[in-house]
């Protein structure tokens, strides 16, 4: 209301100030509700936009660690959703509040720079106007224009609603959670948000993996890193707009796509210095580190990579080498991981299709394990044949004749058998998890957990345990001191396991983990899944301890040797099974499934082609094995494929001869296209330093001013006017005097004007006079004013090739100072098409 | 001739201060925000601190930290910090060849004129100028900062700002700049700032604006009363012919018997009175004042004083001034009046401020000649007026006729008073008995006059009647007319 009665009282005098007050370039009248809000919030929107962009890549930045922290997806998404939600609140209240701005009186802003203080009966008060506009201003991006307690209420509310989104949280985060947000939310501010900006950014980049091999986490760590610095520019852009001195003014346009032009270069400069930093950092490591020069002259594992990938898909594949059908026949998880064209792929592939004929040829695979194991089986299958090859010869086959174990055998054997009770007995106390649950899935854990909840583990004990029963009974051992045997080692394991879980968890008031388990399945509390994944760390350590008992007896209690018909079988029976236990890493499949270190060969990893190659020639030997027992077509079979087998063999060494030729081919131009872009990178580095350099010189020439740029509401004032004259139809006279005119009013633009009283000849001759600047346009301006004095004063009629010549020259001039688009120096036909009229 | 002037500015070196928004700054900024003073939370009274800059310093902290555990860390944070080092030196070096100056401007400016600033901005660097704002203060126009942000400017190229100002601050000796161009680069972490510190300083003359007539009257005992009469229309007994009415004519002037003719009212004139002595009676006491800039008692009482000043002179009257500060004697002329305008142009804000109450009509008593005209011009308070009211008194029962022109100091508090929110309301009561202390002093034998701020103020000063506030102060309003004619 006062307000209104001030303004009405002011009218006059405020229509007087601010029709001399509007400076030369500045913008046309403003509507006190309708156009200054409304502008207002387009760079406000356009910061919000840009600070909801941030967040994302942020987001989209902590997820990628996500499979292998949890904790840090958790917080990422929390600060991500805090501002989110405040700023859908902040709009919101906004758009309620749209009838607040009554109190945002953009035109007082002359008392906001009032000069002196007021004076009241000689005592001055001082000037809290720009205070008053401050608070204004916060009033209006504040939430605090709700009373405390409905701050209070609807942050509270807000807070809980957004946490309850986040069920897993125990209740104390939460309850922090809630109490955060109500400060975020009651204190909620524009720059707060860089704060929160800031904050998920570090979060992102602290928690990115730490070998930054995958592009992926590259290119989003780029864009994380644009979009941050577009953020910020537009916060720059928006302070200048708006905040600085509470001008509030918004004479400045939101500019989006310079905003993120300047995002984008911020995101250069960073990258490139960023990986001229890492590159320093490890030579400087390499050296602190005493390492030979030679390795440091080794291309980067990149290079070889992308070199290694670039080859393989540009060097075609022989077709044979296709993929085989048994893989698409029966995918299992090694066939899906392995890439489709790697060399141990096609051994694999021989390997199985070998297997598969012997399969074929009457020996039973494990109907349990499928294909998965498909060396295993294969070398389990040979074991089998030769076993069944050995009993069809009757009993002598039998280990009645063989001498009675020894006692370090003996020992030995009964090692191996605790070791696999223990491990069993410890595998029983493992909590019945769910399959494919991210809390109990470690790298190496989830597959042990996975194996004995799926209950294939018992199997595959005892699966265990009957070849170790054979490999007694072979070295003289019979199955009733064998199953003693067992059962002292199973009590004793479980009597073990026993003691450890309580000795482990003393203070536990869930001994029981599995009872535990059964009444929470999903171990929620960070205690639960440290437990679990001690307990899977635990299993691992026994596996590889049953592994190498297993590896040891193996090679202790070699079968005797045949003296049946087929001496050989059950030799390469024997070989089949002693690579694999005493290099289960390198040789064939492991005869167990259970996790191990050599586990990543069956999760797609690098793993060495020679052990591939060696399984393809156990393969053959298992082939030359069967080859003689076997029916004629099936020999004939197996003869093909034996054919087929050493056909691809040779042509896999060809091709994988030719890769390599390649891969060090593009090793070779990636290094030279490296070297390129560092010197580039450098010399381009050393010339912007020079020439920032050259600005700081106090001596010398200063370079002469080559252009006048009138503002842009200039500009385009002159530019509508000269369009409208192209509109009109003048008359030759009238067009030469109005376009002269015009181009007075661009020097007046400039800085130079005409006085009143000056002649325009006389004024031609001043700007010649300035050739510094005006040097390119000295001549047609000249021409131009001849042509207009002659005009002006009625010399001439303004003949056609005259008005010609003057729209040309004037086009120049117009051009000169960016009226009017193009060269600044053009032809003259084109110039006569662009001139106006 | 303002060409040469310019070229003359343009040639002249200009001493430029540049410098880069340091840490302290922002620091200061935060810290001395007025803010804090209230009831807001702690987040906003230091939101200064989330300088871009600040922000970004911070975020080299935490990485260079984390960059004990984590090789990335440390790269990022060393190469954060040599990207601010490369945004900070590449807008140095557009900074150190800035350039800009002020076009000068006339230095004979008048009250009420619109004064144009041309700034003409030259960037000699090799690179392009990002958005950059330029800032002034042009004293002499009550709305005193200027600011504009402008788009980038090109490498090596000039352009040229300017911007009007209508000098609405008074009369006086005002300044232009300091001016300031200031830019930040496109992330807000560096603002760079060029400054002119020179101040021009302008003197404004005063523009006398046109005021109604004040009414003065003589006594045979004046003592150069009746030496010189003119042609001039005017109030005397002389009679000089008679003229159709127009408007804005006394009634009592007009001639009813020719009236009655059919022809339209006839009014009689007399010729002028001149040579009347009239002593003006300044309180120019700051205690008294209220008000800012142009708005504001003391400049109201300028205006009207060098108004009332010509006037009289112009009628042929002699003027004595008497202010607090100094007392001009009673003379006439144009000199006389040039004399005493730079007296009250020179009678800045400050100074008015810091001049004790004095009760001049008894100070100056001597000084008056013997039965001439005592015009008391002061800013109406009623603690004001019962201070004079006695001496008051006095001059009229020593025969002085007596006139005194009452500023309506309630009239310029209602031009502030939408955008004081911290003055007492209390203020508003004290204009309550305005007019029913001045009706009293009417009553008295006082000629009493009110001018009031308008917004016009700046064009013409009338004299208000008072208003009758009830039926009693209107039956004693009735009585001055009986009091005019008797005195005529």
């Amino acid at each position: 209301m006062k307000s209104s009665n001030r303004s009405k009282a002011t009218a006059p005098r405020a229509d007087h100030r601010n029709k001399f007050e509007r400076s030369s370039s500045g913008s046309g009248p403003r509507g006190r509700e309708s156009g200054r809000v409304n502008r207002l919030s387009v760079p406000q929107l356009h910061f919000e936009g840009l600070l909801g962009l941030s967040m994302c890549s942020s987001l989209v930045l902590g997820l990628w660690p996500m499979a292998s922290n949890r904790q840090a997806l958790d917080l990422v998404a929390s600060v991500v959703a805090f501002t989110f939600v405040s700023l859908v609140a902040w709009r919101i209240r906004d758009l309620f509040q749209g009838h607040r701005t009554q109190f945002f009186d953009w035109d007082r802003k002359p008392q906001a720079h009032a000069k002196t203080n007021f004076v009241a009966f000689g005592e001055e008060w001082p000037d809290r106007s720009v205070e008053n506009a401050e608070l204004r201003l916060m009033d209006r991006l504040h939430v605090g224009t709700l009373p405390g307690l409905g701050r209070l209420v609807v942050g509270l509310l807000l807070g809980v609603g957004l946490v309850a989104l986040f069920s897993w949280w125990p209740i104390a985060v939460k309850v922090y959670a809630v109490l955060v947000f109500w400060v975020i939310f009651r204190n909620f501010f524009l720059q707060q948000s860089l704060w929160l900006l800031m904050v998920s950014g570090a979060f992102a980049i602290y928690f990115v993996p730490r070998d930054l091999s995958s592009n992926a986490a590259l290119s989003l760590g780029v864009l994380s890193l644009v979009l941050h610095a577009t953020s910020l520019a537009a916060f720059s852009h928006l302070k200048l707009a708006r905040w600085r001195d509470l001008q509030l003014t918004t004479d400045l346009d939101p500019q989006l796509g310079r905003i993120f032009r300047s995002g984008l270069k911020f995101a250069v400069v960073f990258s490139l210095l960023f990986w001229s930093v890492y590159e320093v950092e490890s030579k400087l490591r390499q050296i602190l580190e005493g390492r030979p020069k030679s390795a440091s002259a080794h291309p980067p594992a990149w290079s070889k990579r992308l070199a290694q990938s670039m080859a393989e898909k540009l060097i075609p594949q022989p077709s044979h080498l296709g993929p085989h059908q048994v893989g698409q026949a029966a995918p299992d998880a090694n066939s899906v991981m392995r890439p489709s064209g790697s060399g141990e792929t096609n051994a694999d592939r021989n390997q199985l299709q070998i297997s598969q004929i012997s399969q074929i040829s009457g020996n039973a695979s494990p109907s349990g394990l499928g294909s998965r194991r498909d060396s295993s089986a294969s070398l389990e299958a040979g074991s089998r044949f030769a076993q069944g090859r050995a009993s069809s010869s009757g009993p002598a086959g039998n280990g009645g004749a063989r001498p009675p174990m020894s006692a370090a055998d003996l020992e030995q054997l009964r090692r191996s058998i605790e070791a696999i009770e223990m491990l069993r007995a410890h595998a029983q106390k493992l909590p019945a998890t769910r399959s494919g649950s991210q809390d109990l899935q470690v790298p190496q854990g989830g597959s042990v957990a996975e194996l004995w909840s799926s209950g294939r583990g018992s199997a595959e004990m005892d699966r265990e345990l009957s070849q170790l029963q054979k490999l007694a009974a072979q070295n003289g051992l019979s199955p009733e001191e064998f199953e003693k045997i067992q059962r002292q080692a199973r009590a004793q394991a479980q009597a073990k396991a026993q003691s450890a879980s309580h000795q482990q968890w003393p203070n536990s008031s869930e001994p029981d983990i599995s009872a535990a388990s059964s009444q929470s399945p999903t171990p929620s509390r960070p205690a639960d899944l440290h437990r679990a994944q001690e307990q899977i760390r635990q299993l691992e350590k026994l596996s590889e301890q049953m592994r190498s008992e297993l590896a040891q007896t193996r090679t202790q209690l070699r079968p005797l040797a045949p003296q049946s018909v087929v001496p050989n079988q059950n030799q390469n029976s024997g070989q089949s099974l002693a690579p694999a236990s005493a290099s289960p890493g390198q040789g064939g499949a492991p005869a167990t499934d259970l996790p191990g270190p050599d586990s990543k060969a069956s999760r797609g990893d690098v793993v060495d082609p020679n052990g591939a190659a060696r399984r393809a020639a156990q393969g053959e030997k298992i082939l030359e094995a069967t080859a003689p027992a076997t029916s004629p077509p099936i020999a004939q079979a197996l003869n093909d494929a034996r054919t087929k087998a050493k056909e691809r063999e040779k042509a896999e060494a060809e091709h994988k001869r030719k890769v390599e030729v390649a891969q060090k081919t593009f090793e070779l131009i990636i290094q030279v296209f490296m070297a390129i872009f560092k010197i580039a990178l450098i010399v381009g580095g050393i010339y912007l330093v020079m020439r920032v350099l050259r600005h700081f010189r106090k001596r010398g020439h200063k370079p002469a001013v080559r252009l006048i740029q009138l503002g842009r509401k200039e500009r385009e004032l002159l530019r509508s006017r000269l369009m409208g004259l192209r509109r009109q139809q003048l008359r030759p006279d009238q067009e030469v005097i109005e376009t002269y005119n015009l181009l007075l009013g661009a020097f007046d633009a400039s800085a130079t004007p005409r006085s009143e009283s000056e002649p325009a000849e006389l004024f031609a001759e001043r700007i010649a006079q300035e050739s510094e600047t005006f040097s390119s346009i000295v001549s047609p301006f000249r021409q131009s004013t001849r042509t207009f004095s002659r005009t002006l004063f009625g010399e001439i009629e303004v003949p056609e090739a005259e008005l010609n010549r003057f729209r040309d020259n004037a086009a120049r001039v117009f051009r000169f100072f960016e009226i009017l688009d193009g060269p600044k120096s053009t032809s003259e036909g084109r110039d006569s098409q662009v001139t106006p009229v | 001739m303002n060409q040469d002037v310019a070229r003359a500015d343009t040639s002249k070196s200009l001493a430029l201060h540049r410098e880069v928004q340091s840490l302290r700054e922002i620091w200061r900024e935060a810290s001395q925000s007025q803010l804090r003073k209230h009831e807001v939370s702690a987040l906003h009274a230091w939101r200064a601190l989330a300088h871009p800059r600040v922000i970004a310093y911070q975020a080299v902290g935490a990485l260079l930290l984390m960059g004990l555990f984590s090789r990335f860390a440390l790269a990022a944070g060393i190469a954060l910090a040599l990207s601010l080092a490369a945004v900070y030196w590449f807008h140095r070096a557009i900074h150190v060849r800035l350039e800009f100056r002020r076009r000068a401007i006339s230095s004979v400016i008048r009250e009420g004129d619109v004064v144009e600033m041309v700034f003409e901005v030259r960037n000699q660097s090799d690179f392009e100028l990002p958005y950059w704002t330029l800032e002034d203060r042009f004293t002499a126009c009550r709305h005193t900062h200027f600011r504009e942000v402008r788009d980038p400017l090109a490498a090596r190229a000039l352009t040229r700002v300017s911007y009007r100002r209508h000098c609405d601050s008074g009369m006086g000796d005002f300044h232009t700049g300091p001016a300031e161009l200031a830019f930040t680069d496109p992330w807000g972490f560096f603002e760079y700032r060029v400054r002119d510190d020179s101040r021009s300083e302008i003197r404004v003359h005063p523009l006398v604006v046109q005021v109604d007539e004040l009414k003065v009257q003589s006594t045979p005992d004046n003592l150069h009363f009746g030496m010189h009469e003119t042609l001039g229309r005017g109030v005397s007994v002389n009679f000089s012919g008679v003229r159709p009415y127009a408007q804005g004519d006394s009634l009592r002037q007009i001639a009813w018997r020719l009236s009655s003719r059919g022809q339209g009212l006839i009014v009689k004139e007399f010729e002028r009175s001149v040579a009347v002595d009239v002593q003006l009676v300044l309180n120019f006491a700051g205690v008294w004042q209220l008000g800012r800039d142009s708005v504001s008692t003391w400049e109201l009482m300028k205006d009207l004083t060098l108004a009332l000043l010509r006037q009289q002179i112009e009628q042929g009257n002699r003027v004595g001034v008497y202010l607090p500060q100094a007392m001009h004697s009673t003379s006439g002329g144009l000199e006389h009046f040039h004399r005493v305008a730079e007296q009250i142009v020179d009678l800045d804000r400050d100074a008015i401020l810091q001049t004790p109450h004095i009760d001049l009509l008894e100070h100056y008593h001597s000084f008056f000649p013997r039965r001439s005209h005592i015009v008391y011009i002061s800013p109406f308070q009623t603690g004001e007026l019962q201070r004079s009211r006695n001496a008051l008194k006095t001059l009229l029962a020593e025969s002085h006729p007596v006139s005194v022109i009452a500023i309506d100091t309630h009239s310029v508090w209602r031009q502030h008073m939408g955008d004081l929110r911290d003055l007492p309301i209390g203020l508003t009561l004290q204009f309550a008995e305005l007019d029913r202390e001045l009706m009293e002093l009417k009553n008295e034998g006082v000629d009493v006059q009110v001018v009031r701020w308008t917004s016009v103020s700046d064009q013409w000063l009338r004299f208000e009647a008072l208003r009758h506030s009830s039926p009693k102060d209107a039956a004693v309003h009735a009585e001055p007319s009986k009091v005019e004619g008797s005195s005529r």
